[in-house]
């Protein structure tokens, strides 16, 4: 290259080809340039904390004093010698595994339902799209601690049936089951997808098999659904993500405990904790990409999955 | 070729990355201060509180600026939720407040790494109480000094009470009185009402049981109480559970951080807080809120002068002088405490109690005739925790609610806690 440069300088062709690389390079430089601030902002903001926070991971870090390596310590202590996070993981994993399937199945019955013609159909998809963008907000989970609470208006209307009410907030057995009903509440997002792509469903296909006599049941069971399943594992996979790293809703609703009895300890607020009332940050770390792998294998499995039982229309 | 940019692309990472850190590392060397002393100072104080208590503490810093040219003090104030967060992240940023309001739960956590500067000559100690200070000592330096005390109280409704034709306990009072009280307001009331709201979880109600018999919490090596002294409470609330008296378990768990709470909702008719909570909580309710000294304080006292709040100087701060000056403010000053009033509890320094008790309303009156009687009679305060306690104080909480839900009993609740505690502590 050097020699190409040095050669260059003779003659109107090599500076044509000088000139020829330039344009190449600007080419090449530009669209990096446009991208700057988003690479800036990966880079500065998400890959080195995440990086440093790997790094914390193997070192005892009270975020107060200097880290010292401590190696695969954390890793240990976390499955070994800790109860608490084992009730976590439980309380997190009963809480995806429910919350997201009933989410996504509320989702897709309104979207049906909306998708019948209705008259002022863009008003109801706005009044059910709304919970999904303050379902995760501090007010929302307040409002819930007010409804499920003793004095609250589930009990109020339970009251008015001559039913008895207990403190739904405030029972293990009953606590995570309003979380999972917040969720479930905030099927918003996944309903404005199914409801796009149930408009992509052809007509005639339906058509076809109404000459067949096929049936309404069956129309769902053999269009309806097939034709939507790579819609199905985009908001399975994306709800997944986000119920593995719900916080908010268990930080308010408990108070921050995580209580009763760790009925709603979610993984990330006993990471909070650990991290920061416990002053354990390279514990907290540890925790952190634990999750980070257990979220990475779950949406590898989906995908690996999904070729059982997802079906692309080509 | 495409092996080729996939690797420019690997060395455009690492510039970025070695460069970010690098730039954490500039921040982090760049504490150099230059003694200029003509030059204007500015500090940054923060804490937590209500509406009021900001106006107040804007207030008294307004007047601290006009008694100190050259000093403005940059006021970050907000509410407690997500305090301790902020403060320990700009710390680990190297950017924290110059000076700041503390609870006692993480002083030691900070002191301790030597994060917190040491107060005993820079601040003014007249009229302040020895052992009080004692306890904000840590490693022999007075890394804090209480910023408001209160002491610990019971509150009966006895609007409530009365109208079941019952009397609320008053003065002397035993812990087997209590128990009474609390089951006849449940009959009374045809299971409406609870007596008491269960207190098993609390683990500051505990710390004055424990002083009644002459142990105490946590001392300066760990747990200072005997494994049957803990039973023994437990036991007490699960029989006040079984006789209707305190509060179902799942009423308990909803009210675990405010249980005065449950009085304002009328779900039960007496529970424990702190004295500056005392006018806050009776301003709520329509009823009458009568306040007591704990029950049992009769054979002997559990109760103690507790610091409410603290102010602390971080080790951070470039303005040492300036920051004393205004801890010293703040704390000693007459004018200043009539500004700030009672917000954070009774002023430490005796000299300034009067200035700033001024025109308090009954309520305070009464909150004040409690902390006094504490000050004659009452139970030294705790020295300080060692490191890991908060997550102690979790764990009563935890082991309590297993016992209120019948997953243990108190005996067996007991006995896990003093274990896990000693392993969290060692």
């Amino acid at each position: 290259m050097g020699e190409a440069r040095a050669r260059g300088s003779e003659g109107p062709r090599a500076r044509k080809a000088t000139s020829l690389r330039r344009a190449i390079l600007a080419e090449k430089i530009a669209p990096y340039t446009f991208l700057l601030p988003w690479l800036i902002g990966f880079f500065v903001i998400t890959l080195g904390p995440m990086l440093f926070s790997l790094y914390l991971s193997f070192t005892k870090f009270s975020m107060l004093a200097p880290a010292e390596w401590v190696g695969l310590d954390n890793y240990i202590k976390l499955f070994t010698n800790d109860p608490k996070y084992l009730d976590s993981i439980r309380v997190t994993l009963v809480y995806v595994l429910v919350s997201v399937p009933l989410q996504l199945a509320f989702a897709l019955a309104v979207a049906m339902v909306l998708n019948r013609g209705l008259r002022g159909l863009s008003l109801y998809r706005s009044i059910y799209y709304l919970p999904s963008l303050i379902g995760a907000s501090v007010a929302i989970a307040v409002l819930w601690r007010q409804m499920f609470g003793s004095n609250g208006l589930i009990n109020q209307v339970l009251d008015f049936f001559g039913i008895e009410g207990m403190s739904w907030i405030g029972n293990p057995e009953t606590a995570l089951g309003t979380l999972v009903v917040l969720n479930v509440w905030t099927f918003g997002s996944p309903m404005v997808i199914f409801l796009a792509a149930l408009r992509q469903v052809p007509q005639y296909l339906y058509e076809a098999a109404a000459v067949d006599g096929i049936g309404r049941w069956g129309a769902f069971r053999h269009i309806t659904l097939p034709m939507l399943s790579p819609i199905v594992l985009f908001n399975l996979i994306l709800q997944m993500i986000g119920a593995f790293q719900a916080f908010t809703p268990a930080f308010v609703v408990s108070g921050g405990t995580g209580g009763p009895v760790n009925s709603t300890l979610f993984y990330t607020l006993y990471l909070y904790q650990r991290g920061f009332t416990g002053f354990q940050m390279g514990y907290a770390s540890a925790m952190a990409w634990v999750l980070f792998l257990v979220i990475a294998v779950v949406t590898a499995a989906n995908f690996w999955f999904s070729k059982y039982w997802v079906h692309y229309d080509d | 070729m495409f092996t080729q940019r996939k690797s420019k692309g690997l060395k455009v990472a690492a510039v970025a990355a070695s460069a970010a850190m690098m730039m954490s590392l500039a921040a982090c060397a760049s504490d150099d201060s230059t003694g200029d002393a003509d030059a204007p100072i500015e500090l940054r104080m923060a804490w937590w509180g209500d509406d009021n208590r900001h106006a107040v503490t804007n207030a008294a810093l307004d007047r601290f600026e006009d008694l100190n040219p050259g000093i403005t003090v940059v006021r970050d104030f907000s509410g407690f939720d997500g305090y301790l967060d902020k403060i320990t992240t700009q710390y680990t940023g190297g950017n924290s407040p110059d000076v700041f309001q503390f609870y006692n739960e993480v002083l030691v956590e900070f002191a301790s790494r030597g994060q917190l500067s040491d107060l005993s000559a820079s601040v003014s100690q007249d009229g302040w109480d020895k052992e009080l200070l004692q306890a904000s000592t840590i490693d022999g330096e007075l890394a804090a000094m209480p910023f408001g005390l209160s002491t610990q109280g019971f509150i009966f409704d006895t609007t409530s009470v009365e109208a079941l034709g019952l009397t609320a306990p008053s003065g002397d009072y035993s812990w087997d009185d209590l128990a009474d009280f609390a089951a006849q307001v449940r009959t009374a009331s045809g299971g409406a009402l609870a007596g008491v709201t269960d207190l098993s979880h609390g683990y500051q109600v505990f710390e004055v049981w424990a002083k009644q018999q002459g142990e105490d919490f946590m001392d300066a090596e760990g747990l200072a109480f005997s494994e049957k002294t803990l039973a023994d409470y437990w036991q007490y609330w699960a029989d006040l559970r079984a006789s209707g008296g305190a509060t179902a378990p799942d009423i308990t768990s909803e009210y675990q951080g405010t249980p005065y709470d449950a009085v304002v909702a009328g779900v039960a008719a007496s529970t424990f807080l702190f004295t500056n909570q005392y006018d806050g909580v009776q301003g709520r309710t329509p009823n009458v809120i009568s306040l007591e000294r704990f029950p049992g304080e009769g054979d002997s006292a559990g109760q103690y002068m507790r610091t409410a709040m603290n102010l602390v100087i971080s080790k951070q701060s470039k303005h040492q002088e300036a920051a004393a000056k205004l801890v010293d403010f703040l704390l000693n000053d007459e004018e200043a405490n009539g500004i700030l009033g009672l917000n954070r509890g009774f002023p430490a320094n005796a000299n300034v109690i009067g200035a700033a008790s001024e025109g308090a309303n009954e309520n305070v009156q009464r909150a004040i005739e409690i902390f006094e009687s504490v000050r004659e009679n009452g139970a030294p305060a705790p020295v300080p925790a060692p490191a890991g306690a908060g997550t102690v104080n979790t764990l009563f909480a935890e082991i309590a609610q297993q016992i209120q839900f019948g997953q243990t009993t108190p005996a067996e609740g007991a006995k896990a806690f003093m274990a896990q505690a000693a392993s969290e502590l060692g």
